[in-house]
């Protein structure tokens, strides 16, 4: 009897033993599930699984999120769903077949464009399904598409220039006999308006280069701010009297003495002062400054009363490849990289910049600079 | 005298076209906004038109749609004259109706004065071969 229960107690321990191994296994087991589960569910990209038998299996949220699906939609719904876009089932046959990924660089679906990767899944040579990669491309596709119109404008915004050197010189050397000394004159004039828009545009472009490669390094030294805006607003005050707008300053009595690049800065002044001038009908400009001590900072503003900016063109205003047109003249000469260029000044010196409009009566730039 | 209407915002361009023109002895007439280039065309009755398609307000292609589709202005010829090469544009222009598309910083006053010549059928010289 003794014997009889030792051994039942032998047998308990073994079961009880093999019982938590196997409890152990299979939490194990189901944690890795899970986990697994919960990662796929936070992949940005659309992630499903496709059975030899054409199933469609383990469909992650952001399948769902691309497609415009809801959550409850099953494998089948799916299925049908992505046939408007692709023959799924011929692609993966494919993929099947020649048991290598296949790539569909691009399909419109709605709204959105997706990259689809089919990657077959193989065991000991046999496939047994495939996985479906869904990557959301618009945003590429947006900015490939921005930087193509980008090159489109500046190569128009290029030629435009060398077709009146190219042309007026031509003129010149073929016609100077028939001409009066005036006109002559005026197509010199053009000849050399031209060159210095030229130059601009290649000049904003090597800058805008200059940032891409991290190069660009602000030079700063101990110099009057105001009187380099005092410079550039009277730089600028025969082109605002050429429009009837008013130009002023608002500056401390003193002057204020700051670290900064003077060359760099004078770039950054001339492009707020001639955007707001670009911009403006009626009124005008006013610059100026303000030390704000609790910040240890100034703050340098460039007030207009034109046109004004709205919210949808605030967001675009500090990015490359993306310039604003005047609505009055859009062919007024300009790179739109101006903006582009001042944020990274501005930033390299320790600074921020940012715009404040209603979008109808007039804009802010402001920028700071430390103390 | 012929009269050709040219449809250009940009001055410096316009002023070395109108120089070459004129010393061709060609009449003329000038916008500089694309909203103002039908009802030009209309008034004018030119023999010609010279048409940017960057324009302010209006853009070339369109205003060429609107001078074919016009009953008054479908027969006067129109040479696209712009920066903007890119196929689509010379396709479009070309469906659309314009006899000829130039692009600017391909030809100098002289070339396009040639061209315009050439058009209406006068010799180099200023010997006109067919009044057109």
């Amino acid at each position: 009897m003794l014997e009889f229960l030792l051994i039942l107690n032998v047998l308990l321990l073994c079961i009880i033993s093999v019982a938590s191994l196997l409890y152990v296994y299979f939490s194990n087991l189901k944690g890795k599930q899970i986990r697994l589960s919960v990662m796929l569910e936070s992949l940005p990209d659309g992630f499903f699984y496709v059975d030899k038998n054409r199933k469609v299996l383990v469909v992650n949220r952001a399948v769902k999120e691309m497609l415009g699906l809801s959550d409850k939609t099953n494998g089948i719904e799916l299925s049908k769903a992505l046939k408007k876009y692709i023959n799924l089932d011929k692609k993966i046959e494919e993929a099947i077949n020649t048991r290598s990924d296949l790539i569909v660089p691009e399909i419109r679906a709605g709204n959105k464009y997706l990259k689809i990767i089919f990657s077959p899944v193989r065991d000991n040579g046999n496939v047994l399904g495939v996985v479906v990669l869904l990557q959301d491309i618009s945003e590429q596709k947006a900015l490939n598409k921005m930087r193509q119109d980008f090159t489109s404008m500046m190569v128009h915004d290029l030629r435009a220039p060398l077709s009146v050197m190219m042309g007026t010189s031509d003129l010149l050397v073929k016609r100077f006999s028939k001409m009066s000394k005036t006109k002559v004159t005026e197509l010199l004039y053009d000849i050399k308006s031209s060159s210095q828009n030229m130059l601009e545009i290649v000049n904003d472009l090597l800058d805008v280069a200059k940032i891409e490669t991290g190069k660009f390094m602000a030079k700063k030294e101990l110099g009057d701010i105001g009187s380099l805006i005092k410079n550039q607003v009277e730089f600028f005050r025969p082109l605002a009297e050429r429009k009837a707008l008013y130009i002023r300053t608002s500056l401390p009595e003193n002057s204020i003495k700051i670290n900064f690049d003077r060359e760099a800065m004078s770039r950054v002044l001339a492009n707020l002062i001639s955007n707001a001038i670009k911009f403006t009908e009626l009124g005008g400009i006013t610059v100026s400054i303000k030390p704000v001590e609790k910040r240890n900072e100034l703050k340098i503003s460039i007030s207009d009363t034109g046109y004004g900016i709205t919210v949808e063109q605030k967001k675009h205003l500090f990015n490359k490849f993306e310039q604003m047109r005047n609505p009055v003249d859009p062919n007024q000469k300009g790179t739109g990289l101006g903006l582009v260029i001042a944020k990274e000044i501005i930033e390299a010196h320790g600074g921020k910049i940012w715009v404040e409009s209603d979008g109808k009566t007039g804009s802010t730039f402001h920028f700071t600079l430390p103390l | 005298m012929k009269k050709i209407l040219i449809v250009e915002d940009d001055t410096s361009l316009y002023k070395m076209y109108v120089t070459e023109l004129e010393l061709r002895k060609y009449n003329v007439v000038w916008v500089n906004s694309g909203d103002k280039a039908c009802e030009s065309a209309k008034k004018e009755s030119p023999d010609l038109i010279l048409l940017d398609i960057m324009l302010p307000q209006v853009d070339g292609l369109s205003i060429l749609k609107g001078l074919k589709d016009s009953e008054n202005t479908k027969n006067i010829p129109v040479f696209m004259l712009t920066n903007f090469g890119e196929e689509e544009n010379v396709k479009r222009a070309l469906e659309t109706g314009a006899e000829d598309f130039i692009l600017k910083y391909k030809i100098v006053p002289s070339e396009l004065g040639d061209r315009i010549d050439e058009f209406f059928g006068i010799k180099k010289e200023g010997i006109v071969i067919n009044q057109g």
